[in-house]
């Protein structure tokens, strides 16, 4: 059972280019000694016992945050906190079976629950008391869980897939100094009323937030294997959002993001003010522009669109867990060495890479939840699908984790995405793939072809019960017609197959962007980013959006004096 | 902190003038105005109803929390913000939109419903309409869908409960002179909450703890459509320390130390703290190794904090006018189950002894010399607080309630708090109380009579809210099982021999407990101690059972219980009945090296 997986994603543009992490120092670590004491002896003590554990690893996530957020142009919101989580990967049986393992026919044992286990980073005292007591705790949930495991291996038939539950990997040991959120509130609060003030300008523009949150997240991770790791980033996100909704009831909505690593990373106020007088522009328009009917034919997808649009489609079926689930589709188990996209098409989940030209990709991490260094992992090759992304759960004809395994904290890692970067051999310009989209249109006899420029993000079901569909939600659509005109229109989300899809993508053009988003699946919120060309697809299908039945305000917006 | 007194100090300071509120006031206040105007002359849909009433609540808060454990601050937070909340009511007082349960209708209007919606914080009067206008229009044709799908769901059905939607009120005005409490330095209350989790170091026997800090600056503008107008601050401070181990069989057991205050200053300094966390430190350890009993039926003695407790929990639903709405479809039921109050068929009937009585009281903000914090002078709808008598003399006179009639109540009280009715101060009084020693003496004679080996004394009971494991089980199940009330274990009972001596015993609960084994109280104390308690509603499952169509407060009020001790004739006490988990299997870490 999956969850959908929702990605809400928002345009930068870009090309790329390649920054290395500087190597670090061996600081004095009082989270990680104490962490590392804790699982010393708690490995000890648990192996003596009649279920011995075989493995353990301690996680530490720290938050800090500001979160400032305004609504035409004032401040509705100013807080900050900090907390700090503990996630406990305690195991017992064997790599090849374990605790971990699914017990099929039981929806509740296989559904991940957050833990909220809290544990203080600056007691290291405290700390392993706390780890003392949750360990003790999850030795008993674990040893339980064996038991309904091997009964379950037996009651049921035989797995296809025959590979183990846990992977070996070798120890690492990194420590990097921990991050700290620098940030003028004072300058950001005002910075943020002048960008949500302009919207006060429409009347129709119902709401128009901006969300900013500078964000330190610090991670302790130790492991029984031996591996000894802090990692530190800080993360700080703007965010715009305005709706309005046409005379028809449908709420039309419109967004910007910007990410950065640094806050100076951050874009102007000059261009954040020009991207809020494209949306109110854009709202304008939206408002009167036409409704499409459901609709089968070609159309292109900008680079953002094709970045979400891959990592719906391709992304989360190349999660490599999922193929070793009975209950999921496994679309691409058997596909491995097969083509899959023209072969001009590769796909590479690259989480090393940590910028590309100006814009930095939330993606990036230098070692997973599980302590696994990240890589580069090619998923196709020239067309040809090679290899999965796969945490330290293997699957047949994969036995080791490439860095992939990935949560929020909390939950327990799976497989994850993290920079997936569409590459072409072969590219065109937009004017060539226009061109292109229009013979395609008078091939088939169709009145127009689809544009799709921006889109807030979509979701796809990569199980058996409900069919494999994805869905990918636009905000700024365009008819083409055969002589070239571009024409705004509203009211329809991109959906499909995987497999009849990427047989219909057929060209790339050369203006890469980059996406940046959080994507939730059921190990949880985690940053994501994809970076594409434009794609022309020679058959898309279009379905009605979901559309609020809800009329306008019945009173006009008041007036001082009304 | 700086009272080394363990008593709370002052609670409400009079001041002459309301200057400190009049330049904010007037904005905010006048936005709500117009805006009310505006929306009472003007709104309506073609062919539809207006607006008979319209209410706008404004909550300022400003919040700072800590939570630490063992020394190390585990979260910390803090912020400021505004929100806004509404209440539109079409048809009439007898019949309107309200009291309908309408599962089906979750989300509804431009974006907006009842609220809460987040107001800039500063007072731009335009932005102020207008975020006041958009939530009143959804809030408005959500109102008028109810109301049409409420006539329609009688279309076919006889009421059998005539009872009206809204009670008739006087318009109040009332301005606070209360001055809004600075919260403190955050750097200060983090010292203190880390101090004192730190005590939990010299405790290795206690398995988790946290100490946890809350101060909050809450602010309520108010305005509706018949004229009522308020400004009402209502500050509040806490700080609690939760602790939990397993007794040696593996019983788990809890207990806290908490204070409540209107500002950090009010509550114990922290060397009282220090001390009420190292008593119950000692309790816990003791507790660890204390007897098991053999199911136990007689006399029990509730005394102090433990009758608090238990009035608190088995008998202030019962004193509340809960009212339960009706349904779209008879298969919600097991939605509002829980608020269905045994206590509504018994108004005039005996429900305490002859000797007790129950009043409510939020004007008064003293017992003795101590503070009560249960106190306000306009309850949330703007209806003046006043005394209430609930049960005289044992019998159930009335319940306390807000302008949301239930049967056999037309009138407010003056009650509601938090969307729904609480109480305020409640004073359980007992005429001929008797003395702590007299008190044991009759149980030890009530023990003798039943030819009992011992009896049994409460000192102190649980509280649903403050305990570090969670119940796994889903709320909706937790209350209104066969057997009766929900009552949280006992913490502190002690075996009472014949020769007066005192035993401590490990974790009883109460067993077959209901509202009305109340009636069954022998005797009372004279004295009576003050209580402070947060009161969170078991009985409804949301704010409101209404789902966000009544508006109002979304803040926790405290109440403050004045209850003597209680001794009851016969009642089952025994372990607990749920599977008692493994002790830890591994030895804990050494500390403080």
């Amino acid at each position: 059972m999956n969850l959908p997986n929702r990605l809400l994603l928002f345009p930068i543009l870009a090309a790329a280019a390649l920054i290395l992490a500087t190597p670090p120092v061996r600081a004095s670590t009082p989270v990680l000694d104490a962490m590392k004491e804790e699982l010393q002896r708690s490995v000890t003590l648990l192996s003596e016992q009649p279920i011995p554990i075989y493995y353990l690893s301690y996680e530490v996530t720290e938050n800090r945050n500001v979160i400032l957020t305004s609504a035409f142009g004032n401040i509705t919101r100013s807080s900050e906190g900090d907390r700090r989580l503990v996630d406990i990967d305690l195991r017992v049986g064997s790599p090849k079976l374990d605790n971990t393992h699914p017990i099929r026919g039981d929806f509740f044992a296989n559904f991940p629950t957050f833990s909220r286990v809290e544990a203080p980073t600056g007691d290291p005292d405290a700390l392993q008391n706390i780890l003392w007591y949750e360990t003790d705790k999850k030795y008993k949930e674990a040893i339980e869980r064996l038991t309904k495991v091997k009964a379950n291996v037996q009651v049921k038939v035989d797995e296809e897939d025959q590979a183990g539950d846990f992977s070996p990997e070798a120890p690492v040991t990194w420590v990097e100094d921990p991050a700290s959120v620098t940030f003028d509130r004072a300058l950001w609060e005002e910075k943020l009323r002048r960008y949500t003030a302009p919207f006060s300008r429409s009347d129709q523009i119902y709401s128009a937030d901006a969300y900013l949150s500078a964000n330190a997240e610090t991670r302790w991770y130790v492991n029984s294997e031996g591996s000894e790791i802090r990692t530190s980033q800080t993360f700080y996100r703007l965010m715009i959002t305005a709706f309005t909704k046409a005379d028809d009831g449908m709420e039309l909505p419109r967004y910007e993001s910007f990410f950065s690593f640094t806050p100076d990373g951050l874009p102007d106020d000059g261009t954040v003010l020009a991207a809020v007088d494209g949306m109110i522009r854009d709202l304008e328009a939206l408002r009167t522009a036409p409704v499409v009917a459901p609709y089968t034919g070609p159309a292109i997808l900008s680079g953002r669109a094709s970045a979400v649009f891959f990592h719906e489609i391709l992304g989360h079926r190349v999660e490599g867990h999922r193929h070793r689930e009975e209950d999921d589709a496994q679309t691409f188990k058997e596909m491995v060495n097969q083509k899959v996209l023209p072969e001009t098409f590769s796909v590479i989940f690259d989480p090393t890479v940590r910028r590309i030209e100006s814009t930095d990709l939330v993606g990036a991490y230098r070692y997973d939840n599980q302590g696994v260094k990240s890589r580069r992992v090619p998923v196709v090759e020239n067309g040809v699908l090679k290899r999965f992304l796969m945490s330290r759960k293997p699957i047949e004809g994969f036995s080791n984790s490439n860095g992939h395994g990935r949560k929020q904290a909390g939950l327990p890692p799976v497989a994850r995405q993290s920079n997936l970067f569409v590459e072409v051999t072969e590219s065109h310009t937009r004017e060539e793939l226009k061109a292109r989209l229009i013979d395609l249109i008078k091939e088939a006899d169709k009145p127009f072809g689809l544009y799709f420029e921006d889109v807030q993000g979509g979701f796809t079901f990569t199980g058996r019960t409900i069919p494999n569909a994805f869905n990918v939600l636009p905000i700024m659509v365009y008819r083409i017609h055969p002589d070239g005109r571009e024409e705004l229109v509203r009211g329809v989300d991109l959906i499909g197959t995987p497999l009849t899809t990427f047989s219909k993508i057929t060209a790339a053009d050369n203006q890469i962007e980059a996406f940046n988003g959080i994507c939730g699946a059921e190990s949880g919120g985690v940053p994501v980013s994809g970076i594409s060309p434009g794609v022309l697809v020679s058959q898309i299908e279009v379905q009605k959006k979901e559309k609020s039945q809800e009329r306008p305000p019945i009173l006009p917006v008041p007036e001082p004096g009304s | 902190m700086p009272h080394p007194t363990p008593i709370l100090c002052t609670l409400i300071l009079f001041l002459s003038g309301p200057s400190w509120l009049q330049a904010q006031e007037s904005i905010l206040m006048k936005a709500m105005l117009d805006e009310l105007g505006r929306t009472m002359e003007k709104l309506q849909l073609e062919g539809l109803e207006k607006p008979y009433y319209v209410a706008y609540w404004i909550q300022e808060f400003q919040n700072l929390r800590v939570s630490a454990s063992l020394g190390g601050v585990l979260n910390r937070g803090g912020g400021t913000n505004r929100q806004l909340s509404i209440q539109v009511r079409v048809g009439e007082p007898a019949f309107d939109n309200t009291n309908f349960f309408d599962f089906g209708a979750m989300r509804s209007g431009v974006v907006r419903t009842g609220g809460p919606i987040s107001l800039p914080l500063r007072d731009d009067y335009r932005e102020l309409r207008r975020q006041i206008w958009l939530a009143t229009d959804g809030t408005y044709k959500q109102a008028v869908q109810r109301l049409a799908k409420k006539r329609a769901a009688l279309q076919n059905k006889t009421r059998v409960e005539e009872v009206g939607d809204f009670s008739r009120e006087e318009p109040v005005e009332f301005r606070d002179p209360q001055v809004p409490v600075e919260l403190p330095d955050a750097a200060q209350v983090e010292a203190t909450v880390q101090e004192l989790s730190s005590l939990f170091k010299e405790a290795p026997h206690i398995f988790a703890s946290n100490v946890q800090a809350n101060l909050r600056r809450v602010t309520t503008y108010f305005v509706n459509s018949e004229g009522t107008t308020f400004v009402q601050g209502e500050p509040s401070a806490y700080i609690r320390a939760l602790a939990r181990t397993q007794a040696s069989d593996g019983t788990e057991l809890e207990d806290f130390v908490v204070a409540y205050g209107r500002s950090w200053e009010d509550l114990p300094d922290p060397t009282e703290l220090a001390q009420r966390i190292r008593t119950m430190s000692g309790h816990l350890s003791r507790l660890q190794e204390a007897e098991i009993i053999d199911p136990y039926s007689g006399p029990v003695l509730f005394e102090g904090q433990a009758a608090a407790e238990l009035v608190s929990q088995g008998l202030v639903p019962g004193l509340l006018g809960q009212r339960v709405p009706m349904l779209d479809d008879p298969r919600n039921e097991r939605f509002v189950q829980r608020a269905r109050n045994p206590f509504q068929d018994k108004l005039g009937a005996r429900v305490l002894p002859r000797f007790l009585s129950v009043i409510d009281d939020p004007t008064t903000n003293r017992h003795d010399q101590i503070p009560l914090l249960g106190g306000y002078q306009v309850d949330e709808e703007g209806v003046r607080s006043r005394e209430t008598t609930v049960i005289q003399r044992g019998i159930l006179k009335t319940l306390l309630t807000t302008r949301n009639p239930v049967r056999g109540v037309s009138k407010s009280t003056g009650n509601r708090r938090n969307m729904g009715p609480a109480p305020s101060n409640l004073f359980v009084r007992a005429r001929n109380g008797m003395t702590k020693e007299e008190l044991k003496q009759e149980l030890l004679s009530l023990m003798q009579e039943r030819g009992l080996d011992y009896g049994i004394i409460v000192r102190r009971l649980g509280n649903p809210h403050l305990k570090l494991s969670r119940d796994r089980r889903p709320s909706f199940m937790m209350r209104g099982a066969p057997g009766g009330t929900r009552i949280e274990p006992a913490i502190l009972a002690y075996k009472v021999l014949p020769d007066g001596q005192e035993e401590l015993i490990r974790k009883v609960t109460l067993s077959g407990f209901s509202e009305s084994s109340f009636r069954d109280i022998v005797a009372a104390s004279e004295t009576a101690v003050p209580y402070d308690a947060e009161y969170r509603p078991r009985g409804r499952m949301f704010g409101s059972l209404d789902m966000f169509g009544t508006g109002g407060s979304i803040e926790t009020p405290l109440i403050s219980l004045v209850t003597p001790s209680l001794l009851f004739e016969d009642l089952t006490l025994k372990r607990p009945t749920d599977d008692i988990p493994r002790p830890p299997v591994t030895s804990p870490p050494a500390r403080g090296q």
